[in-house]
């Protein structure tokens, strides 16, 4: 390794050799400068670091400040200074260039520059951030443009960029103008057709989503990997992993996030972790540069583009990926300590058109509050037992939320995810399907944490229906290639599932509504409109479909023994309300805003996520 | 005791003169015409006979109408009396003229032992060959016995027998009731109106009123005794305080002398002591007498209690032992109707005992039982002598009147007769034949078919508007206690008779308990009483086929339409009989409803009935509870007004808007990709 500030720190015994030794070697590995190095993997602490600058007669100024003249910035390459923790910033009246550098006595650095700009260079110091931040910023436009285009260019049939084509958008208006002229000229069959056809629907999705939990409780799908097996897994031909961790404001939980980092089994030097932070967020920003302690991850910032969604970060954020394989987390997830070496295990044991492993999702906090009762019910039904479900019955499968792990050269084969969806995860998994290759399950949870806060769970959850639409609404352009690529059960599944889903949140309160006016008006109102047989028939479903979908969430609870959740099943039909309230609010969003991303909070729990992670067995 | 019959006599002289010789027709007495087909029959009757008829000089008149070609060799009509044969004729009548006449003189020897009744029996056996074997089963064999048919009496002094108080009250055939009259006049004409009419179903029975200063009408005259014409208070016996009195009175009019019936009383007590005499059966059947003052009467009105197994004997439906000889189909009806039930009974068993001739090898004979002219039983009677069995008939089956008939069908082996005894006889017993019926079948719809049974067997008020007291609704009232009574059983000690209640003077609360018949003016806040109307008839109404949207009725009379509704409210049933013309009194419109749903005989399960005044159109629906069946013009139907006006332009507005939001969506599309044009 090149002499540079760590060694300086080692000379004064604040840098032993072993972290020396340590950082040289990532350093090479990642062709990195050795201070990000020692910065990124949790080896040097950065308050610690600007001291010893600063006694090293070194002032650390606050670069952004700083006048620039971006047509040097522009003469060097994003992925460069990110790596070396540069930023050219104007020449001085004695013809110096002015570089702002993190560490001023790389040596190989200011050969390199020295050579690159041909010129007598004079270096200031500086925070890693704020070039790190200036280089994205400035540098990062083609990257950010990839990553909101890339889609596009590459796959338009599958971009989320057009909501609805022209020729959904005649169906769909063709359809309601249909059923007005229908309801008008002859309102009394419509009416009872439309009330049937609803409420078989209604039964109809829930049966087939009883359907999957039956199967999915039936069948130990994942390629389990033993503890054995993890065992003996030699670190040496681990492959390096890159984590990938989109935040916006979550000022609050960094420090959570380096210590459940820091619980992953996985050799440190192997992970390449980065933290996407949106250039517009200094708040978190800030909380990193704020730390106490060394931080075991890379801040990425994402340049301002619309659409700032998610996927966008993530899409940008494989641009600087070194990993051979790539898993996206929440800021406060907490996932199985083992669970990259297990993907990695099972990775190795699946078939090769096997690009994708989901994880399972629960909650630390499940015994919070009513809602994230509900909540963990619904993910445990929806990880333990639906996905299974659909894998057995080999339907696509929607990714959810994060815990995806892929191979990273498929994924950008893919064109990874789409910036438009809002639910990018569950449009990815289609697309896996689309192209023929599989999503797999991997026997390893992460616990997120659950909202527990009504207005953020709506906010939340109406991001995911309207994702859910749009996925519907892109896949569903030309559903005989659908057919074609996914078969009449793909199809059939994808329909249930993915439409089926929004459409019966959306359906909910109207069924209801009806169910409670025949209770509250008995025949003399209701049985205007139906003739006894209907009325029995779309009550029969409604209640059925009712009674099933709480003995679904009473299933949910028995493979990860949440016993004390069963009782709450019964309040099933109170949280469909709450979705189906989310459920307009997403497709009203769809229509006005459809990129919108509604940023969910996290960090509002006030329960610890130290609690033991049950992976159903 | 000589004078005493002396009076009646003359009375009842002063009667007939002016009712009985016109009423002595077997039209009269309640019968229809008769026939008798096939080769053998024969039919009976009850002739009733007054005290004062001189039953050995009047004479007995039938008019016969006869098949033309009827051979008058081997065609002949037997007249019986008393079982005795009297007359024997040959059937001859031409082509031109089917009709004939037979006089029979009586004598007093035929009179039944009570001496008010003469049986006569026509039979006869008839042929259009000269083998009457040969014409079993020929249509074209009948002769037509009509009820123009009658007794020709010959009056005299004396009687032979003294009246009881009903039969007096049954010599006539008007009621009066006072010009202002009250609940109790009421409750008077309706009784006197039930009693005449049940003397025969089909008697036409004239209510009226009487102002004191009008001149005395020719009937039966209800009142308290200060209502009464002057000239009739003058001749009928002083009455205490309290006391009630029921009588008939010589009244002198300008012209001669005039008999009335009064049923009145000193004051409001005795008037209704009157009145619950009137209502006691048995003494006003055994009360011979032309006057009776009353001290002491009960009300008359009590509950009957619906027994199940509910049993009949053929004799109590009227049936007669008798012997049913003949070849061919031999018959016995028996009516009965389902008054007593207020659901289609469960079960309905039939107990047939009866005996008949063997059968000789080659004859072949048959037990048929048709229940509403179906086949519902049908036996070999060859190797037999007797039929004593239990046939399960269909409940289904039955409707509020049904006819039960037996019929012996017996053919001869050889087809000739003539040569040798061919005839087969039955007999049934009808003493020990039995109708059992048991249990009823749940109710759960509230039809026309549950009157009266279901005002029989629960307390039952009547609830009348005071506005139509005035109304002369003594004919409604009447055809409400005929229909509570029916059918007649002279056995009964008392008429059931619901207390009249007013409606400005009784509450929702004070009918608990109660099922509810209410005689309302439409316009009678009381009728806010009823939520569970299925027909709100206060407003003008449609009411629409179920299937095409069609309508079926539009309240287009607004004279005199009258409209009963049966239906459960609080736990009670309620018959709510209105008129919904302007004139919302009408009477006519009123007794035209009572009449309709009281005899309906297929809609059973109808429990709204419409009924114009004039007789000439009644409708029954089927509203259930909560029925969208029905419209209103007013605020409800100006919607629909609105809609059946205006669709058209509703669904371009939709139309308009679909299209506006489709153009909404797409701009929100687009505006949303526009975003993003500059890559």
């Amino acid at each position: 390794m090149n002499r540079c500030v760590l060694h300086k720190m080692n000379e004064a015994g604040i840098f032993g050799d072993d972290k020396l030794t340590a950082v040289g070697d990532i350093a090479d590995t990642y062709s990195y400068a050795p201070i990000k190095a020692a910065l990124n993997f949790g080896f040097l602490q950065r308050k610690e670091y600007v001291v010893f600058l600063e006694k090293e007669g070194y002032n650390i100024i606050d670069v952004r400040a700083e006048e620039m003249d971006k047509s040097f910035i522009e003469e060097c390459e994003v992925s460069h200074m990110n790596s070396f923790l540069y930023i050219p910033l104007r020449k001085l009246p004695t013809g110096e260039l002015l570089i702002a550098v993190a560490d001023p006595f790389d040596e190989k650095l200011v050969i390199s520059l020295t050579v690159k700009f041909k010129c007598q260079l004079k270096f200031v110091a500086t925070s890693d951030l704020d070039i790190t931040w200036l280089a994205h910023t400035i540098r990062g436009g083609f990257f950010v443009k990839e990553a909101v285009f890339s889609l596009m260019k590459k796959d338009p049939e599958s971009s989320g960029l057009i909501t609805f084509t022209d020729s959904q958008l005649y169906f769909i208006f063709g359809l309601i103008g249909i059923t007005v002229i229908l309801l008008i000229v002859f309102f009394k069959p419509t009416f009872i057709s439309i009330n049937l056809f609803a409420s078989i629907f209604f039964l109809f999705s829930i049966v087939f989503k009883l359907y999957l939990a039956l199967t999915g409780s039936k069948s130990e799908l994942h390629e389990v990997v033993s503890k054995e097996e993890i065992k003996n897994v030699s670190e040496l031909t681990l492959p390096v992993y890159t984590i990938l961790l989109p935040v916006y404001k979550e000022d609050k939980l960094i420090r959570k996030l380096i210590w459940n980092l820091r619980s992953l089994d996985y050799p440190q030097a192997k992970l390449d972790v980065k933290l996407l932070i949106e250039e517009i967020d200094d708040k978190t920003l800030n909380a990193v540069r704020n730390l106490d302690f060394p931080a075991n991850f890379e801040v990425i910032v994402v340049p301002a583009h619309q659409p700032q969604t998610k996927p966008k970060a993530c899409n940008y954020g494989l641009h600087f990926s070194r990993g051979e394989y790539l898993a996206i987390y929440d800021a406060e997830d907490v996932p199985d300590s083992d669970q990259l070496k297990k993907v990695v295990c099972q990775f190795r044991k699946l078939p090769e058109e096997f690009v994708v492993l989901q994880g399972a999702l629960n909650y630390f906090n499940k015994n919070e509050n009513l809602l994230t009762r509900m909540f963990t019910l619904e993910y445990s039904y929806w990880f333990d037992y639906m996905l299974t479900g659909l894998e057995t019955l080999d339907v696509p499968i929607p990714l959810g939320g994060t815990s995806n792990h892929f191979k990273l050269a498929k994924l950008i084969e893919l064109g990874a995810w789409d910036p438009f969806n809002v639910t990018e995860d569950a449009d990815l998994g289609l697309r896996v399907y689309d192209k023929q290759l599989k999503v797999g399950v991997v026997n390893s949870t992460t616990l997120e944490e659950a909202n527990n806060e009504f207005f953020n769970w709506i906010r939340q959850r109406s991001r995911w229906i309207k994702g859910y639409m749009q996925t519907y609404l892109v896949h569903m352009r030309n559903p005989a290639r659908l057919v074609r690529r996914v078969g009449w059960k793909g199809f059939f599944g994808f329909n249930f599932f993915i439409g089926g889903t929004s459409f019966t949140f959306l359906l909910y309160p109207i069924l209801l509504a009806f169910f409670g006016l025949y209770l509250i008006f008995k025949w003399s109102f209701v049985n205007k409109l139906f003739p006894d047989w209907v009325l029995y028939i779309s009550i029969f479903n409604f209640i059925a479909g009712n009674v099933l979908m709480i003995y679904v969430n009473m299933l949910a609870v028995f493979k990860r023994r949440y016993y004390e959740l069963i009782l709450f099943s019964a309040l099933n039909p109170i949280y469909w309300l709450m979705h189906s309230r989310a459920a307009y609010k997403g497709l009203w969003q769809l229509i006005t805003k459809p990129f919108y991303w509604e940023k969910t909070n996290h960090g509002l729990s006030k329960l610890s996520s130290t609690n033991t992670v049950t992976t159903p067995e | 005791m000589k004078s005493k019959f002396l009076l009646s006599a003359l009375l009842a002289l002063f009667i007939g003169a002016s009712n009985a010789q016109t009423l002595r027709t077997f039209e009269s007495m309640g019968y229809d015409d008769v026939s008798i087909q096939g080769i053998t029959g024969s039919v009976s009757y009850f002739l009733k006979i007054k005290p004062d008829d001189n039953v050995n000089a009047s004479k007995l008149i039938l008019h016969i109408a006869a098949s033309q070609v009827l051979n008058p060799n081997n065609s002949f009509i037997i007249v019986s009396l008393k079982d005795i044969p009297v007359e024997t004729r040959r059937i001859q009548v031409t082509p031109t003229d089917t009709m004939f006449t037979i006089e029979v003189p009586l004598n007093e020897s035929y009179l039944q032992p009570d001496g008010r009744f003469i049986k006569l029996k026509i039979s006869a056996k008839m042929s259009i060959g000269d083998e009457y074997c040969k014409d079993i089963d020929n249509p074209a064999v009948w002769i037509n016995i009509k009820n123009t048919s009658r007794v020709s009496p010959v009056q005299q002094a004396d009687i032979t027998y003294q009246r009881s108080l009903k039969e007096w009250i049954q010599e006539f055939s008007s009621v009066y009731s006072p010009a202002s009259s009250d609940l109790d006049d009421l409750a008077a004409g309706g009784l006197v109106y039930t009693i005449l009419k049940q003397t025969t179903s089909n008697k036409k029975v004239y209510t009226g009123i009487y102002n004191p200063q009008d001149s005395l009408p020719q009937g039966i005259l209800t009142g308290i005794a200060d209502k009464l014409p002057y000239n009739v208070r003058q001749v009928i016996p002083s009455m205490n305080k309290g006391q009630g009195l029921i009588s008939l009175a010589r009244v002198a009019t300008g012209l001669g002398f005039r008999t009335v019936m009064v049923v009145t009383g000193a004051d409001a007590e005795g008037y209704r002591k009157a009145i619950n005499t009137l209502a006691s059966n048995r003494r006003m059947s055994s009360s011979f007498s032309e006057k009776l003052l009353v001290d002491e009467a009960v009300p008359s009105y009590s509950a009957v209690d619906n027994q199940s197994p509910l049993i009949t004997t053929l004799e109590s439906l009227g049936g007669t032992p008798g012997l049913l000889e003949g070849i061919g189909s031999l018959r016995s009806k028996f009516l009965f109707s389902l008054t007593e039930f207020n659901a289609i009974p469960n079960k309905l068993t039939f107990h047939l005992e009866s005996y008949f001739s063997v059968l000789k090898p080659d004859d072949r004979g048959f037990l048929n039982i048709y229940l509403n002219q179906n086949l519902v039983y049908n036996a070999n009677l060859m190797n037999r002598s007797n039929f004593i069995e239990d046939i399960d008939l269909k409940p289904y089956m039955l409707s509020k009147f049904n006819a039960l008939e037996v019929e012996y069908r017996f053919h001869p082996g050889t087809n000739i007769c003539k040569d040798g005894f061919s005839n087969f006889f039955a007999f049934v017993n009808t003493k020990t034949s039995i109708l059992t019926f048991s249990g009823e079948k749940e109710n759960k719809f509230y039809s026309f078919f549950n009157f009266p049974a279901e005002f029989r067997k629960v307390p039952t008020k009547i609830v009348i508007s005071p506005s139509l007291y005035n109304s002369n609704l003594s004919s409604s009232i009447g055809e409400l206690f005929y229909q509570l009574n029916a059918p007649f059983n002279p056995n009964y000690n008392r008429l059931i008779v619901p207390p009249l209640v007013a409606s400005d003077k009784t509450t929702m609360d004070d009918l608990k308990g109660y099922n509810v018949i209410a005689l309302l003016n439409k316009m009678d806040p009381f009728v806010k009483n009823f939520s569970q109307l299925p027909m709100q008839f206060t407003k003008d109404f449609q009411i629409y086929k179920d299937k095409d949207g069609k309508t079926e009725y539009s309240l287009n009379d607004f004279a005199n339409s009258g409209v009963a509704q049966i239906f459960r409210e609080r736990g009670s049933t309620i018959l709510l009989i209105a008129a919904t013309g302007g004139d919302s009194s009408n009477k006519v419109a009123f007794e035209s409803v009572i009449k309709n749903f009281s005899t309906q005989l297929t809609e059973i399960e109808s429990n709204v009935c419409v009924a114009q005044g004039n007789g000439k159109s009644n409708y029954f629906f089927k509203l259930p509870e909560g029925n969208d069946l029905v419209s209103y013009r007013g605020e409800q139907n100006s919607f629909l007004i609105f809609w059946e006006k205006f669709k058209w332009i509703v669904l371009i507005g939709l139309l308009v808007l679909v299209v506006l939001a489709f153009f909404f969506v797409r701009n929100k599309v687009k505006e949303s990709q526009e975003t993003f044009k500059e890559v």
